[in-house]
């Protein structure tokens, strides 16, 4: 199963130097909607002032498979 | 399994009972290695051996159909497996796994049944157990529902502390996605913080507790509140 790696990204970066085995790039996108889902929960101080939150999903050539990103807006 | 004659008293729910429980139980005790992801008793199954564990801790863990799995409360020296099961004399609601490979002390489950019909005092004991441990689980369940990542790791690598007994375990963040319900990334980015923060070291899949204050400050209250309402079986 190829693997992938993933990138979270608020301002500061966290990289997943160890990656994940997932079946195809399906199920690449299908797992960083979850983490998205996980972890935007302790994203709220950063989206609220107007900030960004991303989750990246790259394959092992480092080519970008799939990006979710939740952005903060005040008016 | 390897089997020693050590003192049983390191699991707390052994060092509460009576000089007469003990003695009364202790020609049934073995202690055995159980390691890390052994199933010592399947959702379903009649509970035959209870363990009590020293330096092992026994993940309750729920199944799902789809093959995704989780934990809902755990058990090390301060108790026994499979407890309400056994109090019941029901089967086991979960399957009992090895999270923390270690040392537990086993008996079978009928030498403590006819114990406990002659002790009111060990039955005493094991329904305070049971109510900790009920406790727990509500307050897992609704921790679960409404804590963040990073402070649910927190509590648990605490809680995983005070029950192994142990400065440093060995534990991946696979391990750790499974017994947390999230996907691994999602734990090493709260692995990431809580490093970050001095609070845990790691290396080839061994975590350290480096700083225990560290851990508690960023731990939800759950943690505090679990130590403040659950009772002293020893």
């Amino acid at each position: 199963m190829p693997r992938y790696f993933f990138r979270l990204r608020d301002g500061e970066v966290v990289r997943d130097e160890e990656g994940e085995e997932l079946a195809d790039n399906d199920a690449a996108c299908a797992a960083a909607v979850e983490v998205f889902a996980e972890t935007i929960p302790s994203k709220s101080e950063v989206l609220m002032d107007g900030g960004d939150y991303e989750v990246m999903v790259t394959d092992a050539d480092a080519a970008q498979v799939y990006s979710i990103t939740a952005k903060g807006q005040r008016y | 399994m390897t089997i020693s004659d050590d003192d049983p008293n390191g699991n707390r729910l052994w060092a509460g009972m009576s000089a007469d429980d003990k003695a009364a139980l202790r020609p049934y005790l073995t202690l055995r290695h159980l390691p890390q992801g052994d199933v010592v008793t399947l959702c379903g199954d009649e509970v035959k051996v209870v363990y009590m564990p020293v330096t092992a801790d026994l993940a309750n863990v729920i199944r799902f159909e789809d093959g995704r799995s989780g934990m809902a409360t755990n058990v090390g020296r301060e108790g026994v497996s499979g407890l309400a099961a056994f109090l019941a004399d029901e089967p086991c609601g979960w399957d009992v796994e090895v999270q923390i490979a270690g040392d537990a002390w086993a008996l079978p489950a009928d030498a403590l049944r006819r114990r406990v019909l002659d002790s009111p005092p060990l039955l005493r004991l094991l329904m305070r157990l049971t109510h900790n441990n009920q406790i727990e689980a509500a307050q897992n369940a609704v921790c679960n529902a409404v804590h963040t990542v990073t402070p649910r790791l927190a509590r648990w690598l605490l809680t995983i502390q005070d029950r192994t007994g142990r400065e440093s375990f060995q534990l991946t963040q696979d391990d750790l996605a499974t017994t947390m319900s999230v996907r691994r990334t999602t734990v090493n980015a709260s692995w990431q913080e809580l490093k970050k923060l001095g609070g845990i070291t790691s290396s080839r899949g061994v975590v350290r507790v480096a700083s225990r204050d560290v851990l508690e400050h960023a731990a939800c209250e759950c943690y505090g509140a679990l130590r403040r309402r659950t009772v002293s079986v020893d």
